[in-house]
């Protein structure tokens, strides 16, 4: 039973890694490099989304995209805190693979470009360029008082 | 009290610095042509925070890296920085405080508001108000006298012409000259209240359908061939009764993965929207951002000690963490409030798909059976049968009829203020009739005085008719720019003064002014002091500001400032310190010598 138990865990932290090393891949081939809190908050946002299939906004919004992305997860710190070892396994796994490099604290992507179709809305790209405009500070400041 | 103090700019590689000081009433800058006038005019709009680039211009590029503008609102003194190469780039802090970390333009300009905004209840009414966001930055419309449109008297601020201020003018002019604000507010409420009881009510009869449905539902799991119709109540009692004695054993099936899944993704949601809706209902968020902090760290602390070989990803993280200071946190419950309504939408929908999904699955063993027959029993007893759709229609209507009169109040104007405003420009523009031939030949006419007219916000010369009598009075077109131009300052301070008074508006007391001279000639130049000497009669030096740029020296208007800088010295040759004009070179190289 206990055997069983702890099987049944290792395969779930498996499931959990890899699909966010699938999803931090897309995201880097995207976006080619991006901070590791930026890569912590979009992922989460990203996999969130895919579990329960709810997008309360679309790519046609042009104002506050940041702002709009982070509060789709407002009330779930608990559960963005008990995920945080997944990604940072994740983002582990994919440079020890060489799929992406660190730089300080920016993740580079070592991948080429590619056309392939993406499982990232259009709304969390634009507020993910609109990220960019945010230094790590002031996003981790807005993660923190709206997640 | 809010006193702009003084602005240091520095210059590209912050080697020097240069001091503009301010003091309180009028500061007069003189500069000859091409001397940064109108340029120290936008600088006072960007410091305030617009949103316009000024890197690129030629005077400044290469040779302005950041201004700090010093103020003291209420005794105390902040300092806000601004840098020009990166417009998300600035500071606000106290006087004796460290240079924090740097903040965005919204924030910025959240800060400032927070300032200006005397009584935030104010604030809130004016918003429900006009149903949009309003800043101190909408108010700076009443700060602005440029060059730009002077002498345009229809829609006579100098901003009107960008459409982002002309868009809100309506309806903070709608604020401003209401005398039904408590009235409006009563009937919010009762807006407000009529619609949670009608929301109530149709909640209700939501529910009797849902009753029905199930019923319904009930029904065709035990294969009975009737209609519950809500009052037939009896009629389905009795077939139930009838299908219970002839009840018979059948196979047991099973739920599907998929309603599980499903449920769980409600749940989620369902506790997600729980939490949002109790953080927002306890404004404190500046504590729970503290505990959020601090359990972050705990917990990357902890991940460091039990995988230490993710080190190297994870110390950045709580570097940054950890030097995250305690700034004053905005609220930005508008965006989170209408985020978590579409949530709810999502997970009725999904409660919806749950119900479709189960319904789908036909074959029912013999405790379902059992399971329905009571359902139905129970569902009957819920419907609410002494509940009528003509009450709900009443209370549509007259929340329609409530919703009219609120516009019909907000669209009507308080008469005496707008005259009193009128009066008061008209008092100003009087001033000056002893100096300005113009003025004296207006005020010649039987009647004369200026209308602010509230639609079109248009300031509107007018005579008696000819018929004395009836006491109408009619328009009176006349040209003049140098007329016109005076007018729109005395609309412009009567306004400020007006507004000030009122002490609820998210105003800046200042007023800028830029190179107002240039449509007068000497004979009626005098004017222009006459009448900010007469607005200065009854508001004190302390309460506003105003800051003039032009070419003239302060006594060729009549103006008594109370401190006067001259833009160009020789040290300088305008405005910005740091901008040097570029050599000219002659054609065989040389320079060219005055």
């Amino acid at each position: 039973m206990m055997k069983m138990n702890n099987t049944v865990s290792l395969q779930a932290e498996a499931l959990q890694i890899g699909a966010y090393c699938s999803i931090i891949e897309d995201l880097l081939i995207k976006h080619r490099s991006m901070s590791i809190v930026k890569i912590l908050a979009f992922s989460f946002i990203i996999k969130k989304q895919k579990c329960l299939q709810v997008e309360c906004f679309s790519a046609n919004n042009t104002t506050d995209l940041v702002m709009k992305a982070l509060s789709q997860m407002a009330g779930r710190h608990n559960e963005l805190i008990s995920q945080l070892p997944y990604i940072f396994q994740a983002i582990d796994l994919l440079i020890k693979n060489r799929v992406c490099d660190l730089h300080v604290t920016e993740v580079m992507c070592l991948l080429p470009e590619s056309t392939i179709q993406q499982s990232i809305s259009g709304f969390i790209n634009a507020a993910i360029e609109e990220s960019k405009t945010y230094t790590d500070r002031q996003f981790l400041k807005e993660v923190i008082s709206i997640v | 009290l809010f006193k702009l103090e003084k602005l240091v700019l520095h210059n590209i590689d912050d080697s020097k610095t240069y001091t503009y000081e301010f003091c309180a009433g009028i500061n007069y800058f003189v500069g000859k042509n091409d001397s940064g006038k109108t340029e120290f005019y936008t600088f006072i709009d960007y410091m305030l925070g617009a949103n316009f680039h000024l890197y690129n211009r030629v005077w400044f590029k290469d040779s302005l890296l950041f201004a700090e503008l010093y103020l003291n609102c209420d005794g105390i003194r902040f300092v806000l920085t601004r840098y020009l190469n990166d417009k998300n780039k600035n500071f606000f802090n106290y006087l004796d405080e460290e240079r924090g970390e740097s903040i965005r333009l919204e924030e910025y300009k959240a800060r400032i508001n927070r300032l200006l905004a005397q009584d935030d209840n104010c604030l809130r009414e004016l918003r429900s108000f006009v149903d949009e966001d309003l800043s101190f930055r909408t108010f700076t419309l009443f700060n602005f006298l440029g060059e730009g449109r002077q002498g345009i008297l229809n829609d006579f601020f100098d901003k009107c012409s960008d459409v982002r201020y002309s868009i809100k003018l309506p309806a903070v002019l709608n604020y401003i000259f209401n005398k039904n604000l408590a009235e409006i507010e009563k009937l919010k409420e009762e807006e407000a209240r009529l619609a949670s009881l009608l929301e109530r009510l149709e909640k209700r009869i939501a529910q009797n359908e849902e009753v029905k449905n199930r019923v319904n539902r009930q029904l065709e799991v035990l294969g009975i061939d009737r209609v519950f119709s809500g009052t037939n109540t009896a009629d389905i009692q009795a077939a139930i009764e009838e299908f219970q004695s002839l009840l018979q054993k059948k196979d047991v099936s099973k739920k599907t993965r998929t309603i599980a899944e499903l449920e769980a993704v409600y749940t989620s949601l369902d506790e997600q929207i729980k939490i949002q809706l109790t953080t927002e209902a306890d404004c404190k968020s500046f504590k729970a951002s503290a505990q959020k902090q601090k359990d972050l760290l705990e917990n990357l602390q902890v991940l460091i000690e039990t995988k230490p070989e993710y080190a190297y990803l994870v110390t950045p993280i709580i570097q940054l963490t950890t030097e995250l200071d305690q700034s004053i946190s905005f609220s930005k419950y508008l965006l989170q409030e209408s985020t978590t309504k579409e949530l709810k939408k999502r997970r009725d929908q999904i409660r919806n798909q749950i119900i479709a999904e189960q319904s789908r699955y036909k074959v029912y063993s013999v405790p379902e059976k059992i399971k329905a027959i009571t359902l139905v029993k129970e569902y009957l007893g819920f419907y609410d049968t002494e509940f009528s759709a003509a009450d709900v229609k009443g209370i549509r209507s007259k929340l329609r009829e409530t919703r009219e009169i609120i516009r019909h109040l907000q669209n009507s104007n308080d008469t005496e203020k707008i005259e009193a405003l009128s009066d008061d420009i008209t008092t100003l523009y009087k001033q000056s009739k002893d100096v300005s031939d113009l003025v004296e030949y207006d005020f010649a006419n039987q009647g004369f005085r200026i209308a602010y007219i509230k639609n079109g916000n248009t300031l509107q010369p007018q005579v008696s008719d000819e018929d004395v009598e009836s006491g109408t009075s009619k328009n009176y077109y006349t040209g003049s720019m140098a007329r016109h131009t005076l007018i729109q300052l005395c609309g412009y301070l009567a306004f400020l003064r007006m507004l000030i008074n009122e002490k609820k508006y998210p105003l800046a007391p200042i007023l800028v002014i830029d190179h107002i001279s240039k449509p007068f000639d000497s004979k009626n130049e005098k004017a222009i002091g006459q009448v900010l000497n007469g607005a200065f009669s009854d508001i004190h030096a302390d309460d506003l500001q105003v800051f003039m740029f032009d070419d003239k020296e302060p006594s060729n208007l009549a103006i008594t400032a109370n401190s006067t800088t001259n833009l160009v010295d020789k040290t300088k040759s305008g405005f910005n310190p740091f901008y040097h004009i570029p050599e000219e070179k002659g054609p065989n190289g040389l320079a060219i010598e005055d």
